[in-house]
């Protein structure tokens, strides 16, 4: 019998545990072991690759856990020092749920009990979580308990402080819970010096005192005994210190690694049924992850009926447009007749085409039994609609009538030719996948309904593993080294965000990297321990939509915990999730929903209409022409600066163009450069032509390139005779790494049946090279089209209602490609003024007014307002509500006890315009208020009264100043609004950049192709893509003060000038025009010159010296004036 | 009552070994000891930031009745003397 590790630490165990699942695994097969087991601190997070790792090779895993337990003798904490460990191991899959049930209890407590929106989360300690021997006693059955390590477990502790009659009392408290055959003293054997070495034999003395087994452990931390460095750093930075600094939970030696069977055997010479037990236990423990069934609730068909008798003003719904279930209806009955309603509603009929589809995907549904499943996320989004949330499915489940019918996906599958066997393959086991993505804003009612239905125990978020990554590595391992903070800051910031493990090659090769003098030599020990540390788990976080839904307690089968903002996770990651076969549901929160739904708002609000989003013909001239001139900044999918490149090659008429525009600009089809074929032959430029006729209606739409999943698997179904199911495992396998064996029996396949089909061995061979080539970057259609149905929406919006549509966009902040400034510039181009925030007519969104402007101004809402909290927000609203409008700024203040450094950025950002005042008039007086109307910076007032005296000197001995200049005014704008309401910022640069010979972006149209330009700008957006070659190419935006210009870095001029790119946000960029359309336009940069930072954009040259001599006069007149508070700097600076 | 003397780093001349892990025959100061019975054995990290690697000790008791704890560097064969118990 061999030796099995059964007390050993992954990463999953933070801070402590070095050794990466699979890593721990390969270790214990290469010894020879016939199993291994993972016991993380409080925690299962690893178990699942944990189990799909050992399986794979082919040895036995042991799930267990290593508690931080409640103390038996609570009395004794303070000579114990902490509270105790104590490792239990699950004997069968009865036992891993009761684990599941203690690491729940041991991170909620009490909490668990409770539902998801309860105060009761907010008593919980996340930091340290601890298993109560209630909890114990409650579900201790199925497992085995080892007694834990030296100094943790409440035994050992208590030997080696020599409380001989306690440790033995501890012993029979857990023999009484455990009984004999499930508890074993552990046994550890580091090498260590004595005293410690002796606590060893002590325990084997109680243990035969008491008739119990002992169990030889490694405890194990790291794979490989080179890790203990790596090991040491991380306790040092679990405990923010640094190596220098002494902590007993440091590991004296490096003997914590996975040892050999003889190793093992040679440390426990003199107890050698020790070793044995170890080998013995592991043969008991028969755990299996089922992942094979799927786990979800039932539909519950009569809460719907009941929910639906009750009157709309009870439910808060307005009552749905569907039919109810019938008594006695069967869940599929019912799914198909929903589907039924759904068809007739959206094309008029169930016959022909629509009824053969819906059949079709209705069998496969309940042949698969995931009636209720569709049924479950109809009702959410049914719930959704009800409640007026802006709600779409994306993803493959476009590809299905079902999902169509029942209106969780709003794109039409047979109109866009999409393919239901790419959703729900019939030949696979797979759980479908179904994402809804809701107004961001509301995602949180939608979530509410979801618990409140299935029950607070049955439902949790999933949660996503944080990774260490370069930046992080360096700022934690750094730091546990000794470096200052501003040798780490200086160093993590010159990192893009690249993996720890390639911060070497970074240094080499990245110019921004290479260039930016990190004297590095120093630096060595870092730099391997960052590479050592790339990749490991570092904390668990929330999934940004999963939720899991199961048909019983999520804690039987998954470990919950509290992540942070107090939402309720599972331990699992969404592929974890998935090997599991739970449901999970993902709820995105999409914020061009509440966009949408803002300038939805707006529309209404002006036309007494709401406009239909979702019945527009998708045939509107001017939206397409907004796309065709790129004038795309805020439109979902389709802002980008590469994808406003591309919109501009590929000028669509059609909803189909935008449906493939998404599709293209993706890093498969830009790395095959599938790009410039299809455009050629969009244009007549170049012949479209086909291997084999019937490839035709596949690839006409698309000009013979194969863009979509969807019509891979047409391909494999026409010319290789593949079912679609086929095809789909076809295309799956082609995307992976496919193994030459498989490809050639593939490839055989193929062949064979085409030849059947009269096809000739050559176009076959040439079809299936194109299958192989594009199968790899193909993008599923559906959810492209579900995309672009939202792309469509966003674009007529902005061709009709610019003002309501880019409001919204403001006021959703943040979201999409670009900074506010630039949607603010974008507005003003597009006719519509930007008015600063008023606190009299403001509301906490941007409004739109229309007196001075038919097209409408955006009213900037007072959340733009920098350091204006949002119960202050709410605060101003509802008072103005209450009490009427401002009367003036001590009126405001009184009234509102707003705090006053965020009044000062109201006066600043002109909030109070109305008063006719002017900003220096507002700043004095502010500063000459008494305290009694001013609140200071925690919102509170000394008296609550208004009695500050009209006559006061100070408030009115107001000197005279400079008034605040045009270049300070938008200094001051974009400081505290983050966009400018007058002037483009840029324009204080014209003269000088003029004098650099630059082309403004508007004259660029007066140049041709391959001209040699200058543009200059500040870099808005900025994207690195994967190439076909690896070389680098960035594409950059860069905003003038007429606009956007695009330019391409590529490796020759990026390994020259890189460094300017990263450390200056204003560019100059010299090199050549590229035009390919009349509107494609882009500059590919030779050299690019950095010309300052943010505060020089700010304030330019020219106008700098004007400001500065403003604000020194200023200065030099308040330095004479008794002046209070803050007021003397911001009146003198701006 | 047993008296300790430091002697950290003194180096030995290690005559023949005991297995691979223990000197059985060492010279030290100019005598020649021999082990006649091991002790525990542990190992130490030092400050392995500064280049420090981990040592590796031994207990031995040796027929002129002393008792060392010697020890050598894992990266290295150099035995020293840590400590001597007379």
């Amino acid at each position: 019998m061999t030796f099995t590790h059964l007390h050993t630490h992954s990463n999953f165990s933070f801070y402590d545990g070095a050794a990466p699942v699979d890593e721990l695994v390969q270790a214990a097969r290469d010894h020879g072991m016939s199993a291994i087991a993972l016991t993380d601190h409080n925690s299962l997070a690893g178990a699942v690759r944990f189990f799909q790792s050992a399986i794979e090779a082919g040895i036995r895993p042991i799930i267990g856990v290593e508690f931080t337990v409640e103390p038996v003798r609570p009395d004794l904490l303070e000579a114990l020092e902490r509270p105790p460990h104590i490792v239990l191991l699950a004997e069968n899959n009865e036992g891993y749920s009761n684990l599941c049930r203690l690491v729940t209890a041991a991170r909620l407590g009490e909490a668990r009990r409770e539902s998801a929106f309860s105060e009761a989360y907010k008593q919980v300690d996340r930091d340290n979580p601890l298993l109560r021997q209630e909890s114990l006693r409650q579900h201790s059955d199925h497992l085995i308990a080892l007694t834990a390590c030296r100094k943790c477990g409440e035994i050992p502790n208590l030997l080696g402080r020599k409380l001989y009659s306690e440790a033995r009392e501890v012993a029979e408290y857990y023999l009484d819970l455990f009984g004999p055959e499930h508890l074993f003293i552990e046994l550890h054997n580091h090498l260590l010096p004595r005293p410690h070495s002796r606590l060893r034999h002590r325990l084997a003395d109680l243990a035969a005192r008491l008739d119990l087994q002992c169990i030889a452990t490694n405890n194990v931390h790291y794979v490989r005994k080179g890790a203990y460095r790596l090991q040491d750093v991380l306790v040092c930075m679990g405990a923010r210190q640094t190596v220098d600094e002494p902590n007993p939970d440091r590991r004296p030696n490096a003997e914590y690694y996975l040892k050999s069977s003889r190793a093992m055997s040679e440390l426990f010479a003199d107890q050698p049924e020790a070793v044995e037990n170890a080998g013995r236990i592991a043969e008991r423990c028969t755990w299996e992850l089922d992942l094979e069934t799927f786990h979800f609730p039932a539909f519950d068909m009569d809460a719907l009926r009941e929910t639906a008798g009750v009157p709309p003003e009870e439910t808060g719904s307005r009552g749905g447009d569907y039919p109810l279930p019938r008594d006695d209806e069967t869940p599929r009955s019912y799914l198909r007749r929903l589907c039924e309603h759904g068809a007739r509603r959206l094309y008029g009929h169930v016959t022909g085409e629509v009824r053969e589809r819906l059949e079709h995907e209705l069998a496969i549904i309940e042949e698969k039994g995931l009636s209720d499943y569709f049924l479950i996320v109809w009702d959410i989004v049914r719930f959704a609609r009800e409640q007026k949330i802006r709600c779409t499915g994306r993803g493959s489940a476009g590809d299905s009538i079902v999902s169509y019918t029942l209106g969780i996906t709003m794109a039409d599958p047979i109109a866009n030719d999409l393919l239901f066997e790419r959703f729900l393959n019939p030949e696979r086991r797979n759980m479908p996948d179904i994402d809804v993505d809701v107004d961001a804003r509301r995602r949180d009612e939608v979530t509410k309904y979801i618990y409140d239905k299935y029950g607070a125990e049955r439902v949790a978020a999933v949660c996503t593993v944080n990774t260490f990554r370069a930046r992080s590595a360096i700022r934690e391992v750094g730091k546990a080294l000794g470096f200052s903070e501003e040798e780490i800051g200086k160093l993590a910031s010159v990192f893009p965000h690249i993996r720890a493990a390639d911060i070497r090659e970074a240094i080499a090769n990245y110019p921004e990297v290479r260039d930016a003098d990190l004297n590095v030599e120093d630096k060595q020990l870092l730099l391997e321990l960052c590479r050592e540390l790339s990749g490991f788990p570092r904390h668990l976080s929330v999934h940004v939509g999963g939720l899991l839904i199961g048909n019983r307690p999520l804690t039987e089968m998954v470990p919950l915990e509290l992540a942070n903002k107090g939402i309720v996770i599972g331990q699992f990651d969404k592929d974890d999730v998935e090997a599991l076969g739970l449901v999970k549901m993902d709820i995105l929160g999409l914020r061009i929903h509440s966009a949408i739904e803002d300038a939805l708002d707006h529309i209404e609000r002006r036309e007494g209409r709401r406009p239909d989003l979702d019945a527009l013909p998708l045939d509107d001239e001017p939206a397409y022409r907004l796309l065709r001139e790129t004038r795309t900044v805020g439109l979902f999918q389709l802002e980008s600066p590469g994808q406003r490149n591309l919109l501009g090659r590929t000028q669509p008429t059609e909803f189909e163009d935008i449906v493939a525009n998404i599709s293209l600009f993706r890093p498969g089809p830009v790395q095959a450069d599938m790009i410039t074929p299809y455009v050629l032959r969009k244009h007549g430029l170049q012949q479209t032509t086909y291997a084999h006729p019937d490839l035709q209606p596949i690839l006409e739409s698309t000009f013979g390139v194969v863009i979509y999943q969807e019509q891979v698997l047409r391909i494999a179904h026409a010319i290789g005779g593949f079912s679609l199911g086929e095809a789909d495992v076809l295309r799956r396998m082609m995307t992976k790494d496919i193994t030459p064996e498989d490809l050639e029996e593939v490839q055989e396949r193929f062949m064979l049946r085409a030849g059947e089909r009269g096809i000739s061995p050559e176009t076959a061979e040439e079809i299936f090279g194109m299958i192989r080539g594009f199968a790899a970057y193909g993008f599923n259609k559906a959810h492209a089209a579900c995309f672009g149905k939202i792309s469509y929406q966003t674009a007529w919006l902005k061709a009709h209602y610019p003002a309501e549509f880019m409001a919204g966009i403001l006021s959703n902040q943040p979201m999409g490609f670009y900074p506010p400034r630039t949607v603010a510039e974008d507005a003003k181009r597009h006719g519509c003024g930007i008015l600063p925030p008023c606190v009299n007519r403001s509301s906490d969104r941007c409004l739109v007014e229309y007196a001075d402007n038919p097209t409408g101004d955006i009213r900037l809402g007072l959340w733009m307002v920098r350091g204006l909290q949002q119960r202050s927000v709410e605060r101003i609203l509802a008072e103005r509500e209450r009490g009427g409008p401002f009367t003036s700024l001590e009126d405001f203040c009184v009234r509102t006890s707003t705090p006053q450094p965020a009044v000062e950025n109201l006066i600043l950002a002109r909030a109070f315009a109305f008063t006719g005042l002017s900003v220096q008039e507002l700043m004095w007086r502010l500063g000459a208020l008494p305290d009694d109307v001013v609140a200071d910076r925690r919102g509170r007032r000394s008296s609550p009264t208004l009695t500050y005296d009209e006559t006061d000197d100070l408030v009115s001995m107001l000197p005279s100043l400079d008034p605040m200049t045009e270049v300070g005014r938008v200094a001051a704008d974009l400081h505290i609004l983050g966009v400018s309401t007058t002037r483009n910022a840029f324009s204080f640069w014209r003269e000088r950049l003029a004098e650099m010979g630059v082309t403004p972006s508007v004259k660029l149209l007066d140049h041709k192709d391959g001209d040699r330009v200058r543009v200059a700008g500040i870099i808005v957006a900025r994207a690195r893509p994967p190439t076909r070659n690896g070389r680098t190419a960035i594409f950059i935006s860069l905003e003038d003060e007429y606009g956007l210009v695009d330019v391409a870095v590529f490796e020759e001029a990026y390994e020259r000038c890189g460094r300017a790119l990263y450390t200056s946000p204003v560019i100059c960029v010299e090199g050549k025009l590229t035009r390919l359309g009349r509107l494609d336009l882009s500059v590919t940069a030779d050299n690019v010159i950095g010309l300052g930072s943010w505060r020089d954009f700010r304030l330019s040259p020219v106008q700098d010296k004007a400001l500065g001599g403003a604000a020194r006069r200023n200065d030099d007149v308040l330095r004479q004036t008794p002046a209070r508070g803050g007021e003397r700097r911001q009146i003198a600076y701006y | 009552m047993v008296a300790m003397t430091k002697s950290i780093g003194e180096p030995i001349d290690v005559a023949a070994m005991r297995g691979d892990r223990c000197p059985d025959v060492f010279l030290w100061r100019g005598d020649r000891y021999q082990v006649v019975e091991t002790g525990g054995a542990w190992h130490l990290l030092g400050r392995w930031w500064e280049g420090d690697g981990e040592r590796c000790f031994i207990r031995v008791l040796t027929d002129t009745g002393k008792t060392f704890d010697l020890c050598r560097y894992a990266s290295t064969e150099q035995w020293h003397v840590y400590r001597v118990w007379d």
